[in-house]
């Protein structure tokens, strides 16, 4: 089983997973915003390498949508 | 009337935010307003409970980010204005580095407005973290354009490592003080006549906007002062005509300052007038 933490919330799986299979399983609880980001372990992760992005147990997962900023 | 930011030529010298306003709706009617061609925005973490699906009742935050994007979105594709994503919140290099990705890759721009905060009292940048994330940035392509404090050495060392554009604070973000030294403000155009030079942070008039202008500034990123008026629409609209004036009067040639004073009217054969000798 690994543990990983998306959005400070923890997840559990028996097997290995893919970033993209952890997002739709985040995505059934959460909103899922209409554009976002995201980084895992505090680095930038492309869009386009999320379905062969392998997480490992321990994995921090953060999700970021724009804001208005100054 | 043209700023140019990285090739990229703007016919107004202001550049506005999106934070902080009353309604989504005063903050599109506000940038209209300004005449401004940037907008910054910025990216935030979405929180767990914030961001729970509508209808649990926790969810608000999050939905009015997502308001917010709409209408940013609509203001860039109706209006031909152009993003500036900051890296706001972040306290290193790394930190930056990664935000500043992320905000490529969703807003399909290299520019990027750094902000490295090295002082959570008055938000000052911290110039080693900035340099830094600088180096790296620039060598993954961005075009970046550093928020920093009024350092000439600081402003001379982003430069040499290839910033186009250099912000330095007139005063602590959100503070509205003005330029506190325009000794220091001076000092940096005048040693730094190439660099595109931008007053960030601290405006809290349009006649401070007016005077950055008249020191020889290329523009000013303002957000506060707008959207904290009581009337910010209208106040958009003083920031786009101080900015205008203040250009107008710096080409003009603003006549020399004197330390005694000189008549203005002719004082020979004026009435009562009488040689002494």
């Amino acid at each position: 089983m690994i543990t990983i933490s998306i959005n400070e919330q923890t997840y559990k799986f028996y097997e290995q997973i893919t970033l993209s299979e952890a997002l739709s399983r985040y995505f059934e609880h959460e909103s899922k915003p209409t554009v976002f980001a995201l980084a895992v372990n505090q680095n930038f992760v492309p869009q386009t390498q999320y379905a062969n992005h392998q997480l490992s147990s321990g994995d921090i997962v953060d999700i970021f949508s724009p804001i208005q900023g100054g | 009337m043209s700023l140019n930011i990285y090739g990229s030529e703007l016919d107004s010298r202001l550049l506005i935010g999106s934070a902080l306003y009353p309604s989504p709706e005063i903050m599109k009617a506000s940038v209209i307003a300004s005449k401004a061609k940037v907008v910054t925005l910025s990216l935030k973490r979405q929180s767990p409970i914030l961001g729970s699906k509508q209808g649990s009742g926790l969810e608000n935050e999050q939905g009015g980010g997502q308001a917010i994007w709409q209408y940013i979105q609509s203001l860039a594709s109706e209006h031909e204005i152009k993003l500036l994503p900051n890296t706001a919140g972040c306290k290193t290099a790394d930190e930056a580095y990664t935000l500043a990705q992320m905000s490529r890759e969703l807003f399909g721009t290299p520019w990027v407005k750094l902000e490295v905060i090295g002082d959570d009292y008055n938000l000052q940048p911290d110039p080693i973290e900035l340099l830094d994330a600088c180096k790296h940035l620039i060598a993954d392509g961005f075009q970046v354009l550093p928020y920093c404090t009024d350092d000439l050495v600081l402003c001379q060392r982003l430069y040499d490592l290839g910033c186009q554009v250099i912000m330095p604070w007139a005063s602590p973000i959100g503070t509205g003080k003005g330029l506190l030294n325009p000794y220091n403000l001076t000092t940096i155009r005048e040693r730094l006549p190439k660099a595109t030079l931008i007053i960030d942070a601290g405006i809290g008039k349009p006649s401070d906007a007016c005077q950055a202008l008249e020191l020889g500034y290329d523009g000013v990123l303002l957000n506060s002062a707008v959207a904290l008026a009581s009337d910010p629409v209208t106040m958009a609209r003083a920031f786009a005509y101080a900015v205008e004036s203040g250009e107008l009067s710096r080409s003009a040639g603003l006549m020399p300052e004197r330390q005694t004073a000189q008549p203005s009217t002719p004082t020979l054969d004026t009435p009562f007038w009488h040689q002494t000798t």
